[in-house]
């Protein structure tokens, strides 16, 4: 096959070049007779020698080896076996995989982190009255049944000082004393100043008791620091009974040890978030907290005020609810992180209540290398934004190196996961919905771009090297379409069909020339100026209008209608406000309005991503764009109407074999155009006084 | 043949002053926009001698083959591990120290992956290959039994003592050319072993010499180091290359002699068009833009798109669809010139700045630049007419859309550096900055050296003396510079070879300054306190700033451009965008202010800032109205911000409609009334400077409005 693919491009260029047998570099002669006549090769030349250099570069990632150079120069070497034998494997893959890496940069930068509160668990320092520091870990905004505490640090009120505190537990220490109100006199004489605020701005010291901390908290052996955490005796510490650990998960030193620099064996959690159940209930307190005048201290004390009873608590209260979505987190006293706490993540900025680091990670996804190339500690909310990024990776690196398809790329509904990625699948992507979905019945994730029941079993979270396929995401998967990092990459509708358009069909966005004047037009695909690409652009935007901008969540046809009655306008124009953040007012009218980003296309719309990859992939530009991405960073250039005739071959070959991508590598790299890329450029020509 | 060929020069020559004619007796039009179309579809081109020549010269490995070759040759460890390994004697950093110098894409800012290489990245492969040389040489040949031949990785034969004639330096230095460059050393076309026998031979005796510096090496082991260096570092490793012959031979067309093809009659065109045009620019004196010209350039370009309502073209009512920044949307605390004006029950907006004798009005977001408005020169209402950050990129630096992705232009900043800086030490510098070298007309020199940070500077420029010492590794850096010269002559195509010839004699220049004690980032801040390194938004690219007014006092640098992130704010981000405008602008101000006070390092009596250009872009403006994340989108219009000796202060140009925020048609260009464009800027600053602006740009007109008298 591949020999007739080089016969094919081998034949046009003689036609496009009378001088051909003259000028052909014996190299490539050589690979053109390679078949019949495979022993009768002459001694290299020099551009024989530079020629196998580049291709173990293209194939095998790097420069031959002196073993390897010895090799090609015996007699009988046979270059086009040894082609098709380095049409596979890890490096063959990472080349391909950079062509579509450097087109689609599927990696997010600082601006975007992972790390919400519903998963995230902060913690604080706290002394006991025998001087003891602990750390307490929390969840921001966890709901509680006491008033001191509820949306707040678990340990307030009467709880805490900002001196140390006598424990009741201890003979001979000082008796409790509890806060005393501001300005009072302590046992000391001295003014007791009032007990410390647990908020976001709380100070940076504060006392406990053991009583109060063991009332309040729970001693947890968590998922980040034990292998068999799910176990009902873990035992397995990370460097410790555990100490085959992947060398790529590294907890960074301050989650490995106490205060007291001692190693940590357990964890001291607020009672709430160690709460394994998978559902709870929605609790209302009919609280209604007044706004708290300037100048006035919340109550117990607190730096926020009360939390109030959410709207949807208020309707729903008492209903069962999963403790996996954010909801829960937000109304249900019950809903904690789970067995080990493996649906939270933890953050070792200590007592600054902000996101702080938890584990080495590389800094840059680098494909072709064996292993990083770096690594730091990295905040919190890298941890699984680095993982997103590896999975488009990975199945990128599989998609080639098991040369399949490549309208998989846009279609298929299988990937790769890691402990991580089954972590973040199972346990912490679903916290990210719901909110303003609540109000159309939707509270948690119903139908995800990635089932979880799709994940395979025993997956770890500590398991960062170890890659298991899954056959399936579910019916909305497409490709790298619907994996989070390309959703998050490109965070809007438009931004994500523009990036298809240019990336998959060759094509751009841009208007030169035109006039944008002012209008008020809503339909950019009509609106003068606009038009020129948004006639295109906005229809294939509509394919993302079920996934929410800046997040992957699905939101269904069975709540999200395309064109939603419930939002009808009213006399005044206006749509009802819990619609406006999923239903255009602009495309609204006393019937209903249409879903955000629908306009152009309903159809679309209702298509999901999983049109816009069949679509895309159905396309005469697919095929031969892919073709000029992949033969333009072999050859070093872009391609110009003068290589037309090589992309036309090259394109007949790769749909000829089913769009697999080794039929086109394997017919590029034998080109002539290969053998002889890298080095021209007509001015040069010129400057000598022109070629021969 | 001769005749025939004569006969298309005829034709094509023609054909070139018929387009002349036509562009100068035609009345102006928007530029043509030529659609690339296969040569033979073109009436008359079957009579016609076509260039099918691939357009492009040599190019460089890829950065994760030539990493990936490094570990492999030096054995076969993760990029960790060697890191580790090399880390402990202080010949190397971090690999990420070294990512964008080594032309790594990185993915997470967008920025795209090298393709040229230049001063710093040469130094780069320097500090790379001495330390993996060096490590070569103590696991293969040092200690006091070294590993038998067969287990070494690097050095596979004897080393004897002393010198060496060239017949026993041949055979053990073609196992090493074979090992690195891929072939025997007998068909290099350059006299190569000779070369690297007088190393050899000069290193080893230098070691043995009475009062030699202290080394870890031995004589013989530092002559092998150097030779190690040599290859490692050499041109041939770095780039893939084809051999004369082959070029020769690569050339479809039929002909010898020298023909302008398509490309250059359609340049020639242009040309033509472009100097017809630019001729009749009324008052504007030509100045030369030459090496011994006193102009610098700072460009510093806010990523993401900026909002202009917050700072050159205020808006603080709700007319149309803008919805100007409130309290509602934007947090106004810290933001020093926000001074509340009332806006809605609850609501407040800000009071548009118009300080004491200023005909400009700002918005809160300018900061302390406020306080130099005769100094500023805005331009607003600037036509975008796009909205995709790579393309919103290019266009406000090179004055081009891209096309099919890549740019067609070169960045503004390496213009600048090739009309006024290829003899300096650092042309251009580009700190993420979206800087381009493309075109046939540019010095290899001045290819933007392209780092993360202005630290890893130092780190590239640092160097280990424990193995080596800095004339050894210039004696290597010296003849592999001899060796790129020579291959470009053995070439039909010099230019890359030639540029890292250039390149490497830059590295020999910039060793031996000492910069690494003038540009460590902790020697940039304890020179230049004034700038705010504590910044929430900035403060570590405050020290770019300092870099560029430390290097142009000393004259290292032409032109010093970077990026400043942060501006995409499309969500809740929004509310701090004032604050984060307020940061970038003071930081302008402060850096404009230590150019007053800073003598210029040519021009006697002269400040820096007589002769420095600073201008500000973005990719693009924001969305009048506020989206449902209370942030804003992307928008086609933008405006740019110039402070220039020689454009106008207290001065704005162009402007955007009231109600819709789009550019509005100000001035009759050639081409008729339209808006200002950044190719209008970017020729005004050409013109402004004495450099053709036709030379770099299509497009654009001078705007003549901006410039001084």
């Amino acid at each position: 096959v591949t020999v007739l693919a080089l016969a094919d491009v081998y034949r046009l260029d003689m036609r496009r070049r009378p001088l051909a047998s003259r000028l052909v570099p014996p190299l490539v002669a050589l690979v053109a007779a390679s078949v019949s006549a495979s022993d009768a090769r002459a001694t290299p030349t020099l551009d024989d020698y530079r020629h196998f250099r580049a291709l173990s570069i293209d194939l095998q990632g790097r420069m031959p080896t002196l073993e390897e150079v010895t090799a090609f120069e015996k007699p009988g070497f046979d270059l086009d076996r040894w082609i098709e034998a380095h049409l596979t494997g890890q490096q063959y893959a990472d080349r391909l995989v950079r062509v579509y890496m450097d087109l689609l940069r599927l990696d997010v930068g600082p601006a975007v982190q992972f790390a919400n509160d519903a998963t995230t668990l902060y913690r604080r320092t706290v002394t006991l009255a025998d001087g003891r520091e602990v750390y307490v870990y929390f969840r921001k905004g966890q709901r509680r049944l006491r008033d001191e505490t509820d949306g707040d640090f678990c340990l307030g009120g009467a709880d805490v000082s900002r001196e140390p505190m006598a424990d009741p537990k201890h003979k001979g220490r000082p008796a409790a004393h509890h806060v005393a109100p501001p300005a009072s006199a302590s046992a000391s004489g001295k003014p007791t100043p009032p007990p410390p605020a647990m908020g976001a701005n709380a100070p940076m010291k504060i006392f406990t008791t053991e009583k109060a901390l063991d009332e309040n908290t729970v001693a947890v052996k968590p998922w980040w620091l034990y292998r068999d955490y799910a176990s009902a005796t873990p035992q397995q510490r990370y460097r410790d009974g555990w100490k085959d650990a992947d060398p790529g998960y590294q907890p960074i030193d301050p989650l490995l040890v106490d205060p007291d620099k001692k190693p940590t064996i357990e964890i001291r959690v607020c009672k709430e978030e160690a709460q394994e159940a998978e559902t709870g209930h929605v609790h209302a307190t009919a609280r209604k907290p007044k706004p708290l005048p300037p100048g006035t201290q919340p109550p117990f004390p607190r730096v926020t005020n009360l939390p109030p009873d959410s709207a949807y608590a208020t309707q729903h209260r008492g209903e069962s609810v999963s403790c996996t979505n954010r909801i829960a987190q937000q109304s249900s006293p019950e809903c904690g992180c789970g067995r080990g706490l493996e649906r939270c993540v933890p953050t070792a900025n200590d007592d600054r209540l902000q996101v702080g680091n938890a584990f080495v990670l590389p800094l840059h996804a680098v494909p072709g290398q064996d292993g990083p190339i770096d690594a730091v500690a990295q905040q919190t909310g890298k941890w699984f934004p680095r993982w997103w990024s590896e999975e488009a990776l990975v199945f990128l690196r599989h998609l080639f190196a098991d040369d399949r398809d490549f309208r998989d790329v846009l279609t298929a509904r299988d990937t790769w996961v890691n402990g991580p990625l089954a972590q973040f699948y199972r346990s912490v992507a679903p916290a990210n919905c719901c909110g303003a979905e609540a109000s159309f019945g939707m509270t948690q994730e119903l139908e995800p771009l990635f089932q979880a029941t799709a994940l395979p079993p025993g997956m770890l979270p500590h398991d960062v090297g170890k890659w298991e396929h899954v056959k399936d995401r579910g019916p909305h998967a497409a490709g790298i379409l619907t994996m989070p990092i390309f959703l998050e990459k490109f965070a809007s509708r438009r931004a994500r069909g523009a990036t298809l358009y240019t990336a998959f069909l060759c094509k751009s966005f841009v208007a030169e020339a035109v006039e944008l004047a002012p209008s008020s037009e809503p339909n950019l695909t009509v609106r003068p100026g606009c038009a020129t690409c948004h006639a295109t652009l906005e229809p294939l935007a509509a394919y993302f209008s079920r996934v929410e901008e800046t997040s992957w969540t699905f939101l269904p046809q069975q709540y999200f209608p395309t064109q939603n009655p419930a939002c009808k306008k009213n006399a005044q124009g206006k749509l009802p406000g819990f619609c406006n953040t999923f239903y255009d007012a602009d495309f609204g009218d006393d019937k209903g309005a249409l879903l955000r980003g629908a306009y152009a296309s309903p159809a679309h719309a209702n298509a999901e991503p999983a049109g816009a990859g069949r679509e895309l992939v159905a396309s005469p530009d697919f095929a031969r764009c892919a073709v000029t991405r992949v033969t333009a960073s072999f050859l070093g250039r872009p391609l110009t109407s003068d290589d037309d005739a090589l992309v036309t071959k090259l394109t007949e070959t790769f749909v000829a074999k089913g769009m697999h991508p080794r039929a086109l590598v394997g017919a590029l790299v034998r080109s002539p155009a290969y053998a002889t890329a890298n080095n021209l450029s007509s001015a040069s020509v010129r400057a000598h006084g022109g070629a021969k | 043949v001769k005749r025939l060929a004569n006969a298309r020069v005829v034709v094509a020559v023609a054909l070139a002053a018929l387009g002349l004619v036509a562009a100068c007796t035609k009345p102006a039009k928007p530029p043509e926009t030529v659609t690339s179309v296969p040569v033979a579809s073109l009436p008359g081109h079957e009579s016609l001698a076509v260039d099918t020549t691939p357009k492009e010269e040599s190019r460089l490995v890829p950065p994760e083959a030539y990493l990936r070759t490094y570990l492999h040759l030096f054995g076969g460890t993760t990029p960790l591990e060697a890191q580790k390994r090399a880390r402990a004697d202080g010949t190397f950093d971090s690999w990420d120290d070294y990512f964008a110098a080594l032309g790594f894409p990185d993915y997470r800012i967008d920025m795209p992956r090298g393709t040229q290489t230049n001063a710093l990245m040469v130094a780069t492969f320097e500090r790379l290959g001495v330390s993996l040389c060096d490590r070569a040489v103590l696991h293969d040949l040092a200690g006091k039994t070294p590993p038998p031949v067969k287990e070494r990785t690097i050095f596979s034969f004897d080393v004897p003592k002393g010198t060496m004639d060239r017949g026993e330096f041949a055979w053990r230095f073609d196992v090493l050319h074979r090992r690195f460059l891929g072939y025997p050393a007998m068909l290099a076309e350059t006299n190569r072993t000779e070369r690297f026998h007088e190393l050899h031979a000069t290193i080893t005796a230098r070691h043995s010499a009475a009062g030699a510096a202290k080394s870890r090496f031995t004589p013989e082991q530092a002559g092998w180091a150097a030779v190690c260096y040599g290859l490692v570092r050499h041109p041939e490793f770095q780039l893939y290359l084809r051999s004369r012959s082959m070029n020769d031979d690569r050339c479809a067309c039929d002909e010898t002699l020298p023909h302008p093809g398509r490309r250059d009659v359609l340049r020639l065109l242009g040309a033509g068009a472009a100097a017809a045009g630019l001729a009749s620019v009324p008052g504007l004196a030509r100045a030369e833009a030459t090496s011994e010209s006193p102009e610098m350039f700072i460009f510093i370009h806010a990523s993401g798109g900026w909002d202009v309502t917050l700072w050159a073209d205020p808006r603080n009512e709700k007319r149309g669809i803008i919805a100007p920044a409130t309290t509602e949307n934007t947090d106004p605390n810290g933001v020093r010139l926000w001074v509340d004006a009332p806006f809605d029950e609850g609501i407040r907006t800000f009071k548009p700045i118009r300080p004491q004798g200023s005909n400009l009005t700002f918005g809160p977001g300018i900061g302390e630049l406020s306080t130099m408005f005769d100094r500023l020169c805005i331009v607003n209402g600037l036509a975008m007419n796009t909205v995709s950050h790579p393309d919103g990129s290019a266009f406000s630096t090179t004055g081009r859309h891209l096309v099919g992705g890549r740019a067609p232009s070169p960045s503004i900043d390496t213009a600048m550096a090739n009309e006024f800086g290829k003899e300096q030490l650092f042309p251009a510098i580009s700190v993420s900055f979206p800087s381009f070298y493309v075109g046939d007309n540019l010095d290899r020199r001045v290819v933007p050296l392209v780092i993360g940070n202005i630290g890893s500077i130092t780190r590239t420029l640092s160097r280990s003396q424990a193995f080596d010492t800095d004339d050894d590794r210039d004696l290597v850096t010296a003849m592999l510079s001899n060796e790129a010269h020579d291959l470009a002559t053995k070439a039909a195509y010099p230019d890359v070879l030639n540029g890292m010839g250039l390149q490497l004699d830059l590295l020999r220049r910039m060793l031996k300054g000492n910069l690494q004690d003038v540009f460590s980032a902790e020697a940039l801040k304890k020179n230049r306190p004034e700038l705010n390194y504590k910044g929430r938004f900035h403060g570590n690219n405050a020290v770019n700033a300092a870099f560029a007014v430390e290097a142009m006092k000393r004259n290292l640098v032409r032109c010093v451009s970077f990026a400043l992130g942060g501006f995409d704010t499309h969500a809740n981000n929004y509310r701090t965008h004032a604050l984060l405008q307020q940061e970038v602008f003071d930081m302008i101000a402060t850096l404009v202010r230590i150019m007053d006070v800073s003598p210029h390092p040519t021009k006697q009596g002269a400040k820096l800032s007589d002769h420095t250009h600073i201008v500000v872009v973005s990719d693009f403006c924001r969305t009048p109205q506020i989206n449902r994340g209370m942030g804003r989108d992307h928008y086609p219009n933008n405006s740019a911000l110039v402070i220039s000796p020689r454009f106008k202060g207290n001065f704005s140009f162009g402007q955007a409609d009231s109600e819709q925020l789009l550019p509005v048609a100000t001035k009759d260009f050639k081409s008729g009334k339209r808006a200002i464009a950044p190719p209008d800027l970017i020729t005004t600053l050409f013109k402004a400077v004495g450099v053709e602006p036709r030379k770099y740009l299509r497009d654009g007109e001078v705007v003549t409005e901006l410039l001084r008298a």
